[in-house]
Formats: structure tokens, C-alpha cells, sequence
């Protein structure tokens, strides 16, 4: 299973044989403007019941990722190669109609914003029973008693009567609990969470991740979360990949990377942070913005915005380094960091 | 420059009106109001950054609009250097909005698409009067360097800009005709947090350059404790604690406050906790609950507190808080 020209070991950390495999995928799209490479060369396994962070900023191709997992994304313009191994089948270029066995009832997926993500002329109850009847063999009854345990598990007061309301009707947090009840209805083995909180207000977000976390205990699902807030990750998940310009640029356990990241844009971001207690009343800003994507940089994508490159950076064909136990950054210069809060 | 403080909201309050109409009237029903701001008082000194947080819903951007009067307050009076600004015609109005100043969330939808830089900022200066037409081009570029952007950058229409360089024209574009009070409206929320920084480090610099004063309205904790000297909570339509940051952050006190920052993610090494800080949603602001609108969500609940709103007192210098936990009759209860 070692991708050795990417140097890309599989941690030995998480236990058991992945659930699914993720190998030199790469997402482009044509744009008018010329070729997007959205998802640059990325790798990852991710173990049974483990949470599996993908961070990043707007556009660094972490959505798109997760997307080109399971073939979401509308093809032309997108176009994906790579694999991703599931059950021993490459799940890019599945034939559609395959495709959609897989999803929902073995990997299901959770997006930002629950408003735009339920059928608003439809009830609720109805469109949990539509997965069902989709995926099971489950009879009407059945369907029924099922939805309302969903929504029951879910923390949703007075299951029965809700089932026969309209999304509308629901409050923010109310529909993301919702649109977990729908992924959760078949019981999938990974579920792919993408800034499931990101549209919630910070108490409502706390309760949507506690929710999350005992539903993984209980189900032994694991867990693929997107997100921007490296507090969020660092709260949810056991391993965390940070996203750049649309490749991994660092792969490691969460508390190494939170306390001993290896590239210098993860040390920028933890650096960037507010809230935290430094001596100066300002913050330490990342200079600059991130690449575009289309025809990016040749050598290091974050080579603009760094504080430690060099001149070979800049021609560096990147790729993961081992920097430690589990630990990978795509930097050269990696022993010349300092800890974020040294 | 008098004495006063330079903003000074008492007893301020804003009500809409949902629904109303001849029908209602008739059947002798009251028109439905939803109170979004609830007799709010508030006092900002010069050159101090207020922090303004809660929940979406709980009225703090309608309170910043009021200070800006893009909303006309239902009671209350609002002063502006020691002169009340409600009930100005026209012209003083005009004046008095080169004084205050905001910049909001969106840098996409709030700049212009079809205009350029230039032709934003003059604008402004235009319909002002701050500037002769001949020194336009020139304050314009002195603005653009102001805020971190280059001059011939002026040329250039908004989708030419990244998200952070976008909210640096709203900056300038805000700062154009020489205003002493800026309410931020989330100014920073829509940005990645290595940008994010950057903006807020300029929102800092300026504020020390031209002796600005921020109303600093968010949602994120973290910011606001970074950037402010007070902070206020509101909830449902009431600031129900007030307090310097440092304070608030080491040792809140009302329970909301205490739940909020407990359920904010914090980027350190530790696990998630089983149970939430706070759970159910917030309540409506149209049906609102009897006496302390938090206690049906309120793990320190009292028989009290479903029946007297605790009023807004202060329990130490520079701190106050509307909980009965806090007040002498109810004290004994903890």
C-alpha cells in the first residue's frame, strides 16, 4: 500500500487496515480562465472509528476533496483521477448507478449549510423515509418507527409530531440534527462531515459536535471533518491533515501538530490565531494570500508567504517528508521551525 | 472636545413590527412586535475598543445600526459627544455620518462591482463635501497606503481584490471622511484567520494612529477578547454582562457568559466534553420568556427567575451583570 513516490507512509498509529485509501487523487476543473487544480496529488488512509481533520483556508481544496471522494461533484467541469480504495473498489469513475449504492448507505455525507441541504417542499419525516426506502428493504411501518428513533437519537423533542413538519419549521441547529439522522439511517461505515458546524452559532456548534462524537462511539464510524477552525479540530479529531493550495502540506497526530507542527504555514496559522495570551497587543499575521490555483507556483506553493525559504525552495519539486513518528510536512526546511509558542 | 463620553446610548430600544394590518385591528388584536433591542444603555469613551458579542438573534448588529441610525430607535436617546444625535434634520444627520462610520461583514456584497476603487472612494468624499475636487485623487491614494493597499491600486474594480484586501477598501472607504467612531459589524468574520490577523492588526494600528474608537461587533470570542478593553454580552435583546475583556475571559459570571465561552473549540491538545455547555436553542425573540429570558436554559435556575428580569447592576468596579445570582436578596441561593 506505500505510495513511495510520494515518500507517503501509512501511519502506524491508527490500528486495523484502512477503511478507505486515498491515492494521488487530483480534482481539476477547466475554467475560462485555464486549468484549476483544485486537489493536488492527495493521499491519506483513514482507520476504522477514527476522526480524520482535513484543515485548511477557503480554496485550499479540502471541500473538494472530500467531493471527489464519493463523485459528488458535477463532471464536466470537474475531472478526478486517483484512487480511492473502499472495500476493494476504486470509487473514482465508478459507474453512477454503483455510485450511488455507496453513498448514503456506506458513506454518507454532512454539508454545511442544513438550510440548502433538505428538500424545503418536503416534510421531514418523508425524507429520512426516502433514504430508507432507497437503501433498505424496510416496509412503511418499518420506515416510520425507524425515522422517528433517527430523530430521537438525534435529540430532537417530540420525535413522532416533528416528523410531519417542513424544514422551514426547524431552527439551524434543529436541521443539521436532522441531516445527521439521514446520514446516520443506514448505518454507514465512514460519514463525511463538511464544515458541519460552520453555519451555527458557537453553543449550537458545541452540542452538534458532542452529538457527533457519541453518534461515531456508538455506530463505530469513521469520521472524515472538514474545517477551518483548527478549534474545532482540535477538539473532535485524532489525526489532522492541513490543506495548502490544494495538497496536504502536513499529516499528523493532533497534539503533535498543535504543539510541534513541522511547516511553516501550520506554525503561521496556530501563530495567527487571536485569543491567545502573547505580550504584543498584535497578532502575528501570515503575510500575503494564498496562491491561485490556476498555474500555480512551480516549487513550494506557501514559498510567498514563508518565513523560512530559501532560494532551492522555490524549484523544490515538493512532496512529503517523514519529519517524525506519523508525522509528514511538505517542507525541506522543516528543522529550522521554531514551536508556535516558543 | 468636551468632556462627555464620546458615544453614550440610554435606554435604548427597538421594536419591529411583524404583522399588523386592518384585519388584526378589527378583531382587536394587538399588532405582533418582535423586540430586537430592549432598553439598552451603553457608554464609549474615546479611543477604546467596546467588544459586542452573542448569538445571531440576540440584537447586537441592530444595536449597531441604531448608533449609526440606519434604524430609528423605538425609545431611548443616543448622544454623540455629549449631543444627542436622534432628531436632527437632514443636513446635521449628514454631518454627524462623517463622524460615525461602519464597516460591515461582506467585503463581496458591500463594495460595488461596477465601480473602481476610485470612483467608490470619491463618491463618498463627494456626497460629503470632506474634500475639494482637486485633492480627491490625492486623498484617495493617501487612503489606499493607509490601509496597506498601493495607489495604483485605485484603478482596479473589487473582483480584482482577495477577501482581506477587499475589507481593507471598506476600511478606507470608511475612514475617508474622518470619522471618530467606527462600528465594526463582524468586519473580519468572513476572512481566514492568517488574513483575519491582518486586518485586525490594521484595525489596531489605525486606531492608535487617528485615535479611533470601535464598537467591535462579532460572534467570534476570540477576536473580540483580543482586540477589545470591555466587552458586552447580550442576549435575547439585553446586555446581560459588562465587564473589562481580561475579566470577562478570566472569571465571567452571568451563566450564559460562563456557558458561551466553555462552548467555544479552543486549537489546544484536549478532548472534546461529553455533554454540551448549553443545550436547546435560543429562544424567540417574539415570545419572549418570563423574567430572566436565559433561565429556561439557565442551569442555576431559581423560582426568581422565571418571574422578575434581573436588572443590569454593578457588583464590582467596571463590572456588571443582570443575574439574581449576583444581587444581595438572592445571593444566599448559590
Amino acid at each position: 500500500m506505500i505510495d513511495t513516490r510520494n515518500g507517503f507512509a501509512p501511519p502506524i498509529l491508527a490500528e486495523g487496515t484502512p477503511v478507505l485509501s486515498v491515492r494521488d487523487l487530483y480534482t481539476y476543473f477547466r475554467t475560462p480562465r485555464g486549468v484549476l487544480q483544485a486537489v493536488d496529488g492527495v493521499s491519506f488512509d483513514l482507520y476504522p472509528g477514527e476522526t480524520f481533520g482535513i484543515v485548511g483556508e477557503s480554496g485550499s481544496g479540502k471541500s473538494v476533496t472530500c467531493r471527489s471522494l464519493i463523485g459528488l461533484l458535477p463532471s464536466p467541469p470537474a475531472h478526478t483521477t486517483g484512487s480511492v480504495i473502499y472495500g476493494g473498489r476504486n470509487l473514482v469513475g465508478l459507474p453512477s448507478k454503483q455510485m450511488q449504492k455507496i453513498r448514503g448507505a456506506h458513506i454518507a455525507m454532512i454539508f454545511q449549510d442544513p438550510m440548502t441541504s433538505l428538500n424545503p417542499v418536503m416534510r421531514v419525516g418523508d425524507q429520512i423515509e426516502e433514504v430508507l426506502q432507497i437503501h433498505t428493504p424496510l416496509n412503511r411501518t418499518e420506515r416510520r418507527n425507524t425515522a422517528v428513533q433517527l430523530l430521537k437519537r438525534v435529540s430532537i423533542p417530540m420525535a413522532e409530531r416533528r416528523l410531519d413538519d417542513y424544514p422551514h419549521q426547524f431552527s439551524g441547529g434543529m436541521r443539521q440534527r436532522v441531516l445527521i439522522a439521514m446520514a446516520l439511517a443506514c448505518k454507514p461505515k465512514i460519514l463525511l462531515a463538511d464544515e458541519p458546524t460552520t453555519a451555527l452559532d458557537v453553543t449550537i456548534q458545541d452540542q452538534i459536535l458532542s452529538l457527533l462524537l457519541a453518534l461515531q462511539r456508538e455506530f463505530g464510524m469513521s469520521v472524515i471533518l472538514v474545517s477551518h477552525d483548527l478549534g474545532v479540530i482540535a477538539e473532535t479529531c485524532d489525526r489532522v491533515a492541513v490543506m495548502y493550495g490544494g495538497q496536504i502540506v502536513e499529516v499528523a497526530d493532533t497534539r503533535t501538530l498543535l504543539t510541534r507542527p513541522k511547516h511553516p504555514y501550520t506554525a503561521g496559522l496556530l501563530r495567527s490565531l487571536p485569543g491567545q495570551q502573547t505580550d504584543s497587543r498584535y497578532l502575528t499575521p501570515i503575510p500575503g494570500a494564498p496562491p491561485v490555483l490556476i498555474d500555480p507556483p512551480k516549487g513550494c506553493r506557501f514559498f510567498d508567504r514563508c518565513t523560512l525559504r530559501a532560494e532551492e525552495c522555490k524549484t523544490w519539486k515538493t512532496e512529503l517528508l517523514q519529519v517524525g513518528d506519523n508525522h509528514l510536512a511538505r517542507c525541506r526546511r522543516h528543522e529550522y521551525l521554531e514551536a508556535p509558542n516558543e | 472636545m468636551s468632556s462627555a463620553p464620546l458615544l453614550e446610548a440610554r435606554g435604548v430600544s427597538k421594536e419591529f413590527v411583524l404583522a399588523d394590518g386592518l384585519v388584526r385591528r378589527m378583531r382587536g388584536r394587538p399588532a405582533e412586535t418582535l423586540k430586537a433591542v430592549d432598553d439598552v444603555s451603553l457608554t464609549i469613551e474615546r479611543g477604546e475598543t467596546v467588544g459586542l458579542v452573542g448569538e445571531s438573534g440576540c440584537g447586537k448588529s441592530t444595536f449597531g445600526r441604531l448608533l449609526l441610525r440606519l434604524y430609528e430607535p423605538t425609545a431611548g436617546q443616543i448622544y454623540h459627544n455629549g449631543i444627542n444625535i436622534l432628531g436632527h434634520d437632514a443636513r446635521a444627520t449628514r454631518e454627524l455620518r462623517t463622524k460615525i462610520q461602519v464597516v460591515f461583514q461582506d467585503p463581496y456584497s458591500s463594495l460595488n462591482p461596477t465601480m473602481t476603487v476610485r470612483q467608490m472612494i470619491e463618491e463618498v468624499l463627494k456626497v460629503h463635501k470632506v474634500c475639494p475636487p482637486e485633492a480627491r485623487t490625492e486623498r484617495v491614494g493617501e487612503l489606499l497606503e493607509m490601509v496597506g493597499l498601493s495607489r495604483d491600486m485605485a484603478a482596479r474594480k473589487p473582483h480584482q481584490f482577495s477577501g482581506g484586501q477587499r475589507q481593507r477598501i471598506g476600511i478606507a472607504r470608511a475612514l475617508a471622511v474622518g470619522p471618530d467612531f467606527i462600528v465594526a459589524d463582524e468586519a473580519v468574520s468572513a476572512l481566514d484567520v492568517s488574513v483575519q490577523a491582518q486586518v485586525l492588526n490594521l484595525m489596531m494600528h489605525l486606531q492608535e494612529d487617528l485615535g479611533l474608537t470601535y464598537l467591535f461587533i462579532a460572534h467570534n470570542l476570540g477576536v473580540v477578547q483580543h482586540i477589545s478593553q470591555r466587552v458586552a454580552v447580550m442576549y435575547l435583546g439585553k446586555i446581560v454582562e459588562l465587564a473589562p475583556s481580561t475579566e470577562l475571559f478570566k472569571e465571567p459570571l452571568h451563566p450564559y457568559t460562563q456557558a458561551l465561552l466553555r462552548a467555544v473549540p479552543k486549537p489546544i491538545p484536549r478532548r472534546k466534553e461529553a455533554t454540551p455547555a448549553l443545550e436547546g436553542d435560543p429562544p424567540s425573540p417574539v415570545n419572549r420568556p418570563t423574567g430572566c429570558h436565559f433561565h429556561p436554559r439557565c442551569p442555576q435556575a431559581m423560582p426568581v427567575c422565571r418571574e422578575v428580569y434581573p436588572t443590569l447592576s454593578t457588583i464590582a468596579p467596571g463590572r456588571s451583570v443582570a443575574c439574581h445570582l449576583y444581587t444581595s436578596a438572592h445571593a444566599g441561593a448559590r
